[in-house]
Parts: structure tokens; C-alpha cells; sequence
């Protein structure tokens, strides 16, 4: 046939318990470059099978042990599980025969008579799957363990971020209260610049928490802690705490709310996602006014978040809730693209919904819904 | 400056002299007596030679030789320190459910600022905000 040497392409094992036949298929794996393992049964076959051939071409009329249940035997051992199997059999096979034989494990049926070149090229297109499966498993392994590397970073660098912007929060607020003793003290020149400096640090600290947030969300770690609340006062407090920052935008905010609304939610992590949706609306907002909206039904309570500005088209309403995922150029807008990510799963492990709805007119319309109970 | 506060004692503990420090300053002003640990091991030298027990520990977790759970283990196997209340004060990601581990009376997540804090030891020493 051709010229590849003996043995080349790999090692099969060849299960066959009639001579003929089996000095038959041997020749044609060795021809095509493949070395030959023998065994003359089924229990052979599955003892010579621990020496980790490439793969095994196995006959399915054996007197000891069917080549069904040897196939079987095989892909439930581990350490032959991952050894491609090749089933062959007696002429005019009825297709149940080659059903049971793919669902006993098998990777290829061929029946006899069949030729050295179909014998080959069905071989070797098993061992090609065969690597193709391992590379992707060898990268599939390497990936999941960069993940981990980088979710553990992510973990111990915010811890280490934490300690020092602690110390500096502390001391920026220590000089604010020694400040607020004096007479104009917080409006003096020195009273701007130091509020500029915690609204710095402000920010650096829910940058912080956020890098966590992904992190603790891939590793799976992440947990609500809830407790009885007033989502109107959570809201109220973010709104409220915006107000500056709207001004400093040329930006009105407004908060529409029809009254208290108790709730067994995770109060801390609720004003994370209102605090994402109020500081988007401003920064892509265009200076135009923002609305917040919370309103209560028996089953539901929502918080509307609505703004004026550069809107989102259509194709990028759900996927900018993805981890990462900025529907803007970072030549235009900074942002790291976590905010809506964490806000999602904050949303949706409370068992609520959080979505963008066509806004009439320019700019977005951000929904959350929360259950009652 | 608040009267009440004059009996209460607060014991701070944590490794990082800058926070320690403006921990203390700031509960000193706020009038309560206040001793400072920069370890485990010194803390529980601390409550044991002093006459009075503190009404609460401010107690930080990652600290070297021994650390916040090493501590409260000691703590909690003395008769005479295991009634005083703990809150832990931790820049840890998983700072509740370490807290909970550690069957600690409250929790103070860093970054913190001045007001939430001095709330969380002001609940935890009378009970209610004044
Ligand atoms: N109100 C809005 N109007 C227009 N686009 C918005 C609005 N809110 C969010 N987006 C789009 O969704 C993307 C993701 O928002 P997200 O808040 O998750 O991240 P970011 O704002 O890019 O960065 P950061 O993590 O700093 O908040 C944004 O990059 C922007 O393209
Ligand atoms: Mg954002």
C-alpha cells in the first residue's frame, strides 16, 4: 500500500477470537502504520487493554464475553475509558446491532468485509477526535486554573487595597470633623478640597468592592445577607447621596416615590445596584435630568431608573449585563463594565428581575423588579 | 463629649499602626477609655493585666503571630474574657461569614469611616444609639 513505517501512526489493540480474521486485521493495521497488540478473547482483551493502547478495534462475536459488554467494561474503568473503540462485525449487520454497539460506548462501527483503507481512515479519525478531546480538556483544565489564579488575586489584592484606603478614609474624615468645628470650616477652600478628596476615595473604595464582587461571583462564593428593610430609605439614602455629583454633572435628580416598602432584601447590596443604575444615568445622561421612580404592587416592588441621554441601541440591551461588557468606546467613556454584571446577580439572587425597556424618546430606561416575599 | 461613654472601655486590636491609631483617637474623643493591641498575643496580655475588662474588642483578623481567630480561641477558653463582646473589623471579602465563624457580637467591614463606626460600637456597648 504505502510507505508509512510500522507502528508510526500508533498502538491498536485488535480483540478478535477467530484466527483468521484476526491475523487479517492486524495486517491491515500494520500496513497503515500502525503497531498490533493480539488478543485471542474478551478477557484478554480487556487485560491487554491496561497497557494503554491508542485504540482498539474489537469484535463483537466473542464466545467468552460479548464485544458489547467488553465495550461496555472498558469505557467504565477509568483507565481505559478515554481508549477510542472500534467495533467490527459479521457481514449484513442489522443497524439495532450497530445501535447497541455505539450506545455500549463505542466511538465507530465498521462490518465486514471492510478494507485496509476503511479500516485506516476510520482509525485514524477516531485517534484525531481523540486528540482533539485531549487538547481541549488539557486547555480547558489550564483555563479553569488561570480563572482561579486570577479570581484569588483579585480576592487577596482587594484585601490588601482595603487596608491602606481604610487608614486614608479614616484620616480624610477625621480632618473633616476637625474641620466642621470651625466657623465656615467645610466651606473654606480647604473644606472643598478635602470633600473632593473623600469623593476620591469614595470612589476608589466602591472600585474595590466591585473587583470582589466578580471575583466572589465566579468562585461562586457570593451570598446575600439579608435582613428586614425599607427599600424607600435605601433608595432615598443613594439618591440623596448623588445629589453633588448630579450638580457637578449640570444634571437633575429626582426621586418619585409613593411610600415605605418593607422588604426581606440584602440592604447594602440592594444600594449597590440602585447607586450602578443612578451614577450610569448621570454619566451617560448628556447633563439631562434623571428620574428614580419606586413603586410597590402586592406581589412587587420597582425601582425605574430613567435618563436623557446617548440611550443603548436594541442588540446591546442584554448584553451590556454581562461580565465586563461596555456598549460605549473607552475613548469616550472610563468604566470597567462590572457595575451591571454584579447588579444582575445581586438582582436575580433576591429572585427579581433587572432589564432595560425601550424609553420613549432619547436616552435609557433601567427596570428592577423585587418579589415581596 | 458624651458622659455615659466615661465607664465604657474598648479594646482595639489590629496590626496596622495607622488604623489602630486613628481608631483610638477617634474613640478617645468620643470619651471612651481605650487600650490598643497590634496582635493577638498582646491583646490577651492586655486583658489579662488589666483590672477592668473592656465593654467590647475591636478585633482585626489577618494579624501576624497570632491572628483574630487564634485570639477569640483563647478568649472564649477563659472564663473571665469570654463574656466580652467582639466586633470583628475586617477588610476580608468574606467578612460575614468569617464574623459568624467566629460567633462575633457584630462586624465592622473596612473600609470604614468614622460615623458608621462609632454607631456599631455605640450598639454594641449600651444596646441603642444614644
Ligand atoms: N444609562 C445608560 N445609558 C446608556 N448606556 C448605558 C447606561 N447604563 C449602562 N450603559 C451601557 O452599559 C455598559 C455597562 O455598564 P456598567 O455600569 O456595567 O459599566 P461601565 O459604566 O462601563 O463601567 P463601570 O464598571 O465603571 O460602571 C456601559 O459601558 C454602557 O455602554
Ligand atoms: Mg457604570
Amino acid at each position: 500500500m504505502s510507505a508509512v513505517l510500522e507502528g508510526q501512526r500508533g498502538r491498536v489493540l485488535n480483540v478478535n477470537d477467530e484466527a483468521a480474521s484476526r491475523h487479517s486485521v492486524s495486517q491491515m493495521l500494520r500496513t497503515s502504520g500502525f503497531s498490533v497488540l493480539e488478543a485471542a478473547n474478551g478477557s484478554q482483551g480487556l487485560a491487554r487493554a491496561r497497557e494503554a493502547p491508542d485504540a482498539i478495534v474489537l469484535d463483537v462475536r466473542l464466545r467468552d464475553i460479548s464485544g458489547y459488554e467488553v465495550c461496555r467494561r472498558l469505557k467504565a474503568a477509568p483507565e481505559t475509558e478515554a481508549i477510542p473503540v472500534l467495533l467490527t462485525s459479521a457481514p449484513h449487520t442489522a443497524s439495532e446491532n450497530r445501535v447497541e454497539g455505539l450506545e455500549a460506548g463505542a466511538d465507530g462501527y465498521l462490518v465486514q468485509p471492510f478494507e485496509a483503507s476503511e479500516l485506516s481512515a476510520t482509525v485514524g479519525a477516531l485517534l484525531r477526535i481523540r486528540a482533539a478531546e485531549r487538547d481541549a480538556k488539557r486547555l480547558a483544565g489550564d483555563l479553569a486554573e488561570a480563572v482561579e489564579i486570577r479570581d484569588d488575586f483579585m480576592s487577596i489584592a482587594s484585601h490588601e487595597l482595603k487596608t491602606p484606603l481604610t487608614s486614608l478614609q479614616l484620616q480624610l474624615d477625621g480632618i473633616a470633623r476637625l474641620l466642621r468645628g470651625r466657623e465656615n470650616g467645610s466651606e473654606s477652600a480647604l473644606g472643598k478640597k478635602l470633600a473632593t478628596a473623600i469623593r476620591q476615595t469614595d470612589r476608589l473604595s466602591v472600585l474595590i468592592d466591585d473587583l470582589l464582587a466578580v471575583a466572589t461571583i465566579s468562585q461562586g462564593r457570593f451570598t446575600l445577607e439579608r435582613s428586614e428593610a425599607d427599600l424607600e430609605r435605601v433608595v432615598t439614602e443613594i439618591v440623596e447621596g448623588f445629589q453633588a455629583e448630579a450638580a457637578r454633572a449640570n444634571s437633575t435628580l429626582t426621586l418619585h416615590s409613593s411610600g415605605p416598602v418593607k422588604l426581606r432584601i440584602d440592604p447594602l447590596r440592594i444600594g449597590r445596584v440602585v447607586q450602578t443604575l443612578v451614577s450610569n444615568a448621570i454619566k451617560y445622561g448628556c447633563e439631562r435630568p434623571v428620574d428614580v421612580t419606586l413603586s410597590h404592587a402586592a406581589e412587587q416592588a420597582r425601582i425605574a431608573v430613567r435618563d436623557h441621554g446617548i440611550g443603548i441601541a436594541p442588540a446591546d440591551r442584554k448584553r451590556i449585563f454581562g461580565r465586563f461588557e461596555r456598549a460605549v468606546s473607552a475613548r469616550n467613556y472610563g468604566g470597567l463594565g462590572m457595575g451591571l454584571y454584579i447588579s444582575h446577580r445581586i438582582v436575580e439572587a433576591h429572585g427579581g428581575t433587572i432589564h432595560v425597556e425601550p424609553a420613549e424618546g432619547i436616552g435609557s430606561l433601567f427596570v428592577v423588579e423585587l418579589p415581596t416575599r | 463629649m458624651n458622659m455615659r461613654h466615661r465607664q465604657a472601655h474598648i479594646l482595639v486590636v489590629d496590626d496596622d499602626r495607622d488604623i489602630r491609631e486613628a481608631v483610638v483617637e477617634v474613640l478617645e474623643e468620643e470619651g471612651y477609655g481605650v487600650s490598643a493591641a497590634g496582635d493577638g498575643a498582646q491583646a490577651l496580655r492586655v486583658l489579662d493585666e488589666s483590672e477592668q475588662q473592656p465593654d467590647l474588642i475591636l478585633l482585626d483578623l489577618m494579624m501576624p503571630n497570632t491572628n483574630g481567630f487564634e485570639f477569640r480561641r483563647h478568649q472564649l477558653a477563659n472564663a473571665r474574657h469570654a463574656t466580652i463582646p467582639v466586633a470583628v473589623l475586617t477588610a476580608d471579602g468574606q467578612a460575614a461569614r468569617k464574623a459568624e465563624e467566629l460567633q462575633a457580637n457584630g462586624l465592622v467591614k473596612k473600609p470604614v469611616k468614622i460615623q458608621p463606626l462609632l454607631d456599631t460600637v455605640e450598639l454594641l456597648v449600651f444596646g441603642s444609639h444614644a
